[in-house]
């Protein structure tokens, strides 16, 4: 296993993946690098070893634990300045802590764990910030005072695992439908009803299904920011880590496939319900879906970490996507304008209410 | 005949003489706006009245007024000065009440035989044209029986009754010259009960909503299948099976938007003011 750097060919400074650009560009030089051009290039490499003693990793992991790394850190050493330091099991990128250099532990993202596809970051650590800033104060019910850009601790851009499912489907429905009529002849109402039978079957694909990958990610956050458009999906290399952190799944597909396959399955019924149409109800007797194909794919999705704290000393936590910059994570709530609010629009439905009333 | 006349007539005018008495001091000492409630309301021209049936009357129509806070006149007259009872009664109201619209002016009309009820203001509200009707059936009764005074007091005692009932659901005024129709709205209890009810309830999703989203309760992702999917239906077979009909009676009902029961017809007095009401000859 070794952990790699890609050094610009003009002044030997380390490249960095630019989401503006979608190229690599070198922060001392500005020089531009094509993904073709990184492709082209050997990474610098160094050793990575695992500590003679136990090390306590900074935080602890849960979930399934990798390979022969179970239930321990990683020691490697900075091809930059060669430097040794200790990384979680699932870390996979990350920077030196000593000379900031971004490095890729590339033994971490191989066999198994070579992801296929990467969505690369197409948002700036800049836009980030900003898009953040604007989410929050486009909130109304949050203390005004409690917004600030010196209270953002930290802010990371990280690659975090995902299982993404397609599935083609051979289905079949059959259901009971009814069509009803209703006229008037003189002081009698009439109403006819007709009974059907209706069967249909078809070949659905769905493709694109995501799921969390990192046990130690928040679910609320990992669900929160999706969905990503996954037709700007790459094959995976590792240059695009290259400027960023990136995590390694330590949740494997068998945990995750029977919620996946029931979510297409439903999918895949509500699809065919949709085509029942012209009737005044539906009533579905018997549905099987059966996969003929099933493609799992393991993806790297970008997402902006962000640290804030609040000026009550608490810690918030958000994510943003990298790609859509859609912002998810708990805020703090203003309870007296919440309530106001509430009060203001329960004073209007009583007017009207009332309006109503006094109308009829 | 002439005789007992005037030993009727008699203690009305010594009564007629204590209540202007009462009157001039009440305008001297400011108190102007109780002197109407203070009148006794019995205004027996005709004399068909004895002093105890005056007092008893008087009594009952000062209690109406005192609940309906309205002004209840009981008149009595032998001649109508060429006019009709319907007018008669109208003026007598217009006349002796022209502060306070609200009001009742119920009428023995010896000279056209006839028996009226004029009502105006709120009390055209709560005296419809049904209510009067009913109310005039049982003074007839009276009236048929030569009982005047049980007449009057059916009649007064038929205010305080309407006035009791509230103002029937869907009432309106119909004025009969005009056609214009006036409707009369209110919100009841139930329906403001209701309203609140709803309020209270928004106010509260409104509140939780916030609160939840900002807690990020409802960030649920859902899996959007027309965004992602594609289908090919190799079968779509929809087979007819049977059918079958039903069929009901329906409750025919009035298709006006407003019923007769809640109909109060007005007209104009002399006076310009609106009335209601409605007589009977006997």
């Amino acid at each position: 296993m070794a952990s790699i750097s890609y050094k610009c060919p003009n002044c030997d400074g380390e490249l960095m993946f630019d989401p503006a650009t979608q190229k690599y560009k070198c922060p001392y030089c500005a020089s531009l690098f094509s993904q073709q051009q990184i492709r082209d290039m050997r990474p610098d490499t160094a050793g990575v070893r695992r500590p003679d003693a136990p090390v306590q990793a900074p935080g602890s992991l849960r979930g399934e634990a990798w390979g022969q790394a179970e239930g321990s850190a990683v020691q490697y050493n900075c091809p930059s300045c060669g430097a040794q330091i200790v990384t979680e099991e699932t870390t996979a990128a990350t920077f030196c802590y000593y000379c900031h250099n971004p490095v890729i532990l590339s033994g971490k993202l191989e066999g198994r764990f070579l992801p296929d596809q990467v969505i690369p970051f197409e948002i700036t650590r800049e836009n980030a910030i900003q898009g953040f800033l604007k989410y929050v104060r486009k909130k109304k019910f949050v203390p005004k005072a409690f917004w600030n850009k010196r209270q953002i601790e930290k802010i990371s851009g990280v690659y975090f695992p995902y299982w993404v499912y397609d599935v083609e489907l051979n289905g079949r429905v059959l259901a009971d439908a009814r069509k009803t009529r209703s006229w008037r002849s003189g002081n009698t109402q009439y109403t006819e009803t007709k009974i059907y039978s209706v069967r249909r079957e078809g070949d659905i694909t769905l493709r694109n299904l995501p799921e969390n990958a990192l046990s130690k990610a928040s679910s609320v956050l990992a669900q929160g920011i999706l969905p990503y458009r996954y037709e700007k999906a790459k094959d995976f290399h590792m240059s695009y880590l290259s400027g960023f952190m990136a995590e390694r799944r330590d949740i494997e597909r068998a945990r995750v496939q029977e919620g996946m396959r029931r979510t297409m399955q439903q999918s895949a019924q509500q699809m065919m319900r949709e085509t029942i149409t012209g009737y005044d109800t539906v009533n579905i007797g018997s549905a099987s879906f059966q996969p003929a194909f099933e493609l799992w794919k393991y993806v790297l999705f970008p997402v902006w970490t962000i640290t804030y704290k609040g000026r009550n000393g608490k810690m918030y936590y958000y994510s943003m996507n990298g790609q859509t910059g859609k912002v998810i994570g708990e805020l703090p709530i203003d309870y007296k304008k919440v309530t106001l609010a509430s009060v203001l629009v329960a004073a209007v439905v009583l007017a009207l209410g009332l309006a109503v009333g006094y109308i009829l | 005949m002439v005789f007992s006349m005037k030993m009727k007539e008699y203690p009305v005018r010594m009564l007629r003489l204590f209540y202007g008495v009462l009157l001039f001091g009440l305008l001297f000492c400011g108190q102007g706006h109780t002197v109407w409630a203070l009148q006794d309301g019995v205004y027996d021209d005709a004399g068909l009245l004895r002093e105890d049936e005056i007092t008893s009357l008087a009594g009952i129509i000062a209690s109406v007024e005192e609940e309906t806070g309205w002004n209840i006149f009981a008149v009595t007259t032998d001649d109508a000065k060429g006019k009709t009872a319907e007018a008669y009664a109208d003026d007598f109201f217009d006349s002796h009440s022209p502060e306070r619209e609200d009001g009742v002016a119920v009428l023995i009309d010896m000279d056209h035989r006839e028996i009226w009820m004029s009502t105006c203001g709120d009390a055209i509200r709560y005296l419809t044209d049904d209510r009067i009707d009913r109310i005039l059936d049982d003074a007839f009764t009276d009236i048929s029986g030569g009982d005047y005074a049980a007449c009057l007091t059916t009649m007064v005692e038929g205010v305080r009754v309407a006035y009791a009932d509230g103002i029937p659901s869907g009432q309106y005024n119909y004025d009969r010259d005009t056609g214009e129709i006036s409707v009369y709205r209110r919100i009841t209890m139930i329906e403001a009960l209701v309203a609140a009810g709803i309020a209270v309830a928004s106010g509260f999703i409104v509140f939780f909503c916030i609160v939840g989203k900002y807690r990020i309760k409802f960030n649920q992702y859902r899996y959007n299948p027309r965004e992602s999917g594609r289908m090919t239906l190799r079968v779509r077979d929809d087979q007819f099976i049977n059918s079958h009909t039903s069929h009901r009676r329906i409750q025919t009902s009035s298709s006006t938007s407003h019923s007769s029961s809640g109909r109060s017809t007005t007209h104009r007095s002399s006076s310009g003011r609106s009335h209601g009401g409605g007589g009977r000859r006997f």
